[in-house]
C-alpha cells in the first residue's frame, strides 16, 4: 500500500502536467501551419481563394467523413478481432484511403505543408492510440497494477524517445521517408504475426494452454500445495541489477535494460505515430521475463507517458495541428467495428485470420516501403 | 461542417445570460454534460450487444491471472510462467474491447473541440497570472477539459439515480460481480493479495 502514494505521484507529474501545459498553450499552435500556408500561397503553390479543406488550408485535400467512419470500423474490426494491426491500418487510412499521402507528396520534397501535413498524420495516430492508453491506465490503477521500479526506468526511457524524436524530426520529415520507415514497422509487426501462424509458435501456445490445465488439474489434487514467503521481497535494489521475488520465485533484471528498450520502443512509435504496445508487452514477457500482472498495466501507462510527451512535443513545441472532426468520426468507427469484430470472427479461425493480415502486412509493407525508399510503388496503387 | 441546427442549439446556451463569463460557464458545461451523457449511451450500447463477450473476456483473463498467482504461491515455476502465458492472450483481447468501450466513452470530446474550435479558436481566455513557458492566457481545449472532467465527476456521483444510467450502471454491477476477483501480489497492489 505504501508504494502508491509516489506512484500516483509520479504518474501525476509525468503523464498530467504535460497535458496541461499542452493544452494551457493552444493559441499557438496553428502558426507553422499559417507559415507554410503564407509560403505557398506565395510560391503559387496553392489558390489563397479556394474552399478550405484538410487543417483549413485552402484547396486542401477534402477528406470525406464518411469514407473515414467506413475506414475506422475496418480498423475496429482488426483490432478486436485479430488483436493487432489497428493502429497500422489507422496510419493506412490517413496516408492512403483519405489521399493525405498524395496530397503532402504533391507540394514537392522540402516543402512546409509537406513536412505539416505528414506530422499532422503522425500526431493524428498518436491521439487515436493515445485516448485508449489514458482510460486503460486509469484501470489499472485502479486495479494497483501500477509498478513503480519497472515503471520509472521504462518511463526515463520512453520520455527521453518520446520527446527526443518530434523535437529532433518534426517539421524536417518528408511524406517518402515517413512512409518508408512506416513501411519497416508493418513489416516488423507482420513478423511477430507470421510466427504466430508458424508449426513452432502453434506448437508453443499449444504447449502453454496443456501446461495450464496441467496446472490447474495439479492444483485440484493437491488443494493448498507448498506454502512459501507470501508477497513481493525485493532481495537487491541496485544500478547494474534489481532482484525481487513474488512468493519466492525469483525475477531479476538490469536496470538499464527497460531503460534502454523504452527509449528504443519510444522513439519508433514517436516517429511512426503509432503506440508502442505491441512492442512493449513481448518485451517485456520475453526480454524482460516478467510476469503479465507486472506487464500489462507498466506497458499501458509506458505508452501514455510515451505518448502525452510525444503529443506535447509535437503540438506545443512543433506546432503540429490535427483534424479533431476526423477522430471524433474514427473513434466512433472504431467503436462500431469492434462491437461487429468478436460476432464476425468467430467464423473464420484465428490462424487464418493471422495468415491473411500477414498477406497484408506483406502488401503493405512493400507498398510504403518501396514508395517511400525507391519513389515508386512495386505494387498496385503505384 | 456544423449542421445549422446544431450549432444554433449548442450556441443558444451561451447567449442566455447577459455575463460573457457566465454565458461561456453555462454553454460549455451543457457541452461537456452532452458529451459525458453521449459518451455514456454509447458505452451502455456497447455492453448490451457484447455482454457476453466483454465478460467472458474478462473471466478469462482474471482466472487465468489468478491461477498464474497461485503456481506463484506454490512455487511452480513452468506452472506460472504457462499460466502467465496464457494470461497474456486473454489480456490481449480483454484489452482490445477496452479500447473500444474507451472510444465509446470518449468519441464525443474530439466532436466538441472541433465545434469549440470554429466558436472560440480566436478566443485567449486570461490566466490570474503569468506561468513561464505557457504565458498568461489559455485556450478553449483547457477550459472544455476543465468542464468535461467536472461533468464526469458530477456525473458519477449522481448516475445511480438517473433513470437509464442508473438501470445500466447496476446491471454492469451484476455483470462484475460474476468475475472473480483480481488476486494481486501483496505489496503492488490494491487486491486481497
Amino acid at each position: 500500500m505504501k508504494s502508491r502514494t509516489p506512484v500516483f505521484a509520479v504518474c501525476f507529474i509525468l503523464v498530467f502536467v504535460p497535458l496541461i501545459l499542452f493544452l494551457l498553450s493552444g493559441n499557438a499552435l496553428a502558426d507553422a501551419l499559417s507559415d507554410a500556408i503564407q509560403k505557398a500561397i506565395t510560391e503559387g503553390k496553392i489558390d489563397a481563394g479556394a474552399k478550405p479543406g484538410y487543417l483549413g488550408i485552402p484547396g486542401g485535400s477534402d477528406v470525406s467523413y464518411i469514407i473515414g467512419f467506413l475506414w475506422a470500423i475496418w480498423v475496429g474490426w482488426i483490432f478486436s478481432s485479430v488483436g493487432a494491426f489497428g493502429g497500422i491500418m489507422a496510419g493506412v487510412g490517413h496516408i492512403t484511403v483519405f489521399g493525405l499521402g498524395d496530397y503532402a507528396k504533391s507540394f514537392g520534397k522540402g516543402d512546409l505543408l509537406n513536412k505539416a501535413i505528414t506530422d499532422s498524420i503522425r500526431v493524428s495516430n498518436q491521439w487515436l492510440v493515445g485516448l485508449s492508453a489514458f482510460i486503460s491506465s486509469l484501470n489499472y490503477y485502479r486495479m494497483g497494477r501500477l509498478v513503480l521500479p519497472l515503471g520509472v526506468c521504462l518511463a526515463i526511457g520512453s520520455i527521453l524517445g518520446s520527446y527526443l524524436v518530434p523535437y529532433l524530426t518534426a517539421g524536417k520529415i518528408n511524406l517518402s521517408a515517413y512512409l518508408g520507415y512506416f513501411g519497416v514497422v508493418v513489416f516488423i509487426i507482420g513478423g511477430f504475426l507470421f510466427y504466430e501462424t508458424t508449426p513452432r509458435g502453434q506448437a508453443r501456445k499449444k504447449e502453454a494452454k496443456a501446461a495450464a490445465t496441467a496446472f490447474e488439474k495439479s492444483i485440484k489434487d493437491k488443494g493448498e500445495g507448498r506454502q512459501v514467503p507470501a508477497g513481493v521481497k525485493v532481495s537487491n535494489w541496485g544500478v547494474s541489477r534489481i532482484r525481487f521475488s513474488f512468493y519466492g520465485v525469483e525475477f531479476s533484471f538490469s536496470p538499464i535494460v527497460p531503460v534502454i528498450g523504452g527509449f528504443a520502443i519510444a522513439a519508433v512509435a514517436s516517429f511512426i505515430g503509432v503506440g508502442g504496445g505491441f512492442l512493449f508487452v513481448p518485451f517485456l514477457t520475453s526480454i524482460a521475463g516478467l510476469p503479465m500482472f507486472l506487464v500489462a498495466g507498466t506497458s499501458a501507462l509506458t505508452v501514455l507517458i510515451g505518448m502525452i510527451v510525444s503529443i506535447f512535443t509535437y503540438m506545443v513545441t512543433q506546432e503540429v495541428i490535427v483534424d479533431w472532426g476526423l477522430i471524433g468520426i474514427e473513434l466512433i468507427g472504431i467503436f462500431v467495428g469492434s462491437m461487429i469484430g468478436p460476432r464476425t470472427s468467430k467464423y473464420i479461425p484465428d490462424i487464418w485470420l493471422k495468415r491473411i493480415f500477414v498477406l497484408l502486412a506483406l502488401y503493405v509493407g512493400i507498398l510504403y516501403t518501396t514508395k517511400g525508399f525507391f519513389g515508386r510503388s512495386w505494387l498496385p496503387p503505384f | 461542417m456544423w449542421p445549422a441546427f446544431i450549432d444554433a442549439f449548442l450556441i443558444f446556451w451561451y447567449r442566455i445570460p447577459q455575463n460573457p463569463w457566465a454565458g461561456f460557464c453555462l454553454g460549455t458545461s451543457v457541452l461537456a454534460l452532452l458529451c459525458v451523457l453521449a459518451g455514456e449511451f454509447t458505452l451502455s450500447l456497447g455492453y448490451l450487444v457484447n455482454r457476453r463477450k466483454i465478460t467472458g473476456d474478462s473471466r478469462d483473463m482474471v482466472a487465468m491471472h489468478n491461477l498464474s498467482v497461485r503456481a506463484l504461491e506454490v512455487g511452480d515455476e513452468p506452472g506460472y510462467k504457462a499460466c502467465n502465458k496464457v494470461a497474456n492472450e486473454a489480456f490481449g483481447r480483454a484489452f482490445f474491447m477496452q479500447i473500444a468501450l474507451a472510444a465509446a466513452t470518449l468519441w464525443p470530446v474530439p466532436w466538441a473541440l472541433h465545434w469549440m474550435g470554429k466558436r472560440f479558436g480566436a478566443v485567449e481566455f486570461p490566466m490570474p497570472l503569468s506561468v513561464p513557458a505557457v504565458g498568461d492566457h489559455v485556450s478553449y481545449a483547457f477550459m472544455f477539459l476543465l468542464f468535461y472532467v467536472l461533468a464526469r465527476i458530477g456525473f458519477k456521483s449522481i448516475r445511480h439515480k438517473m433513470p437509464y444510467f442508473g438501470r445500466f450502471h447496476r446491471s454492469l454491477l451484476e455483470e462484475k460481480a460474476k468475475i472473480p476477483a483480481y488476486r494481486s501480489f501483496p505489496g503492488f497492489g490494491r487486491g486481497d493479495g
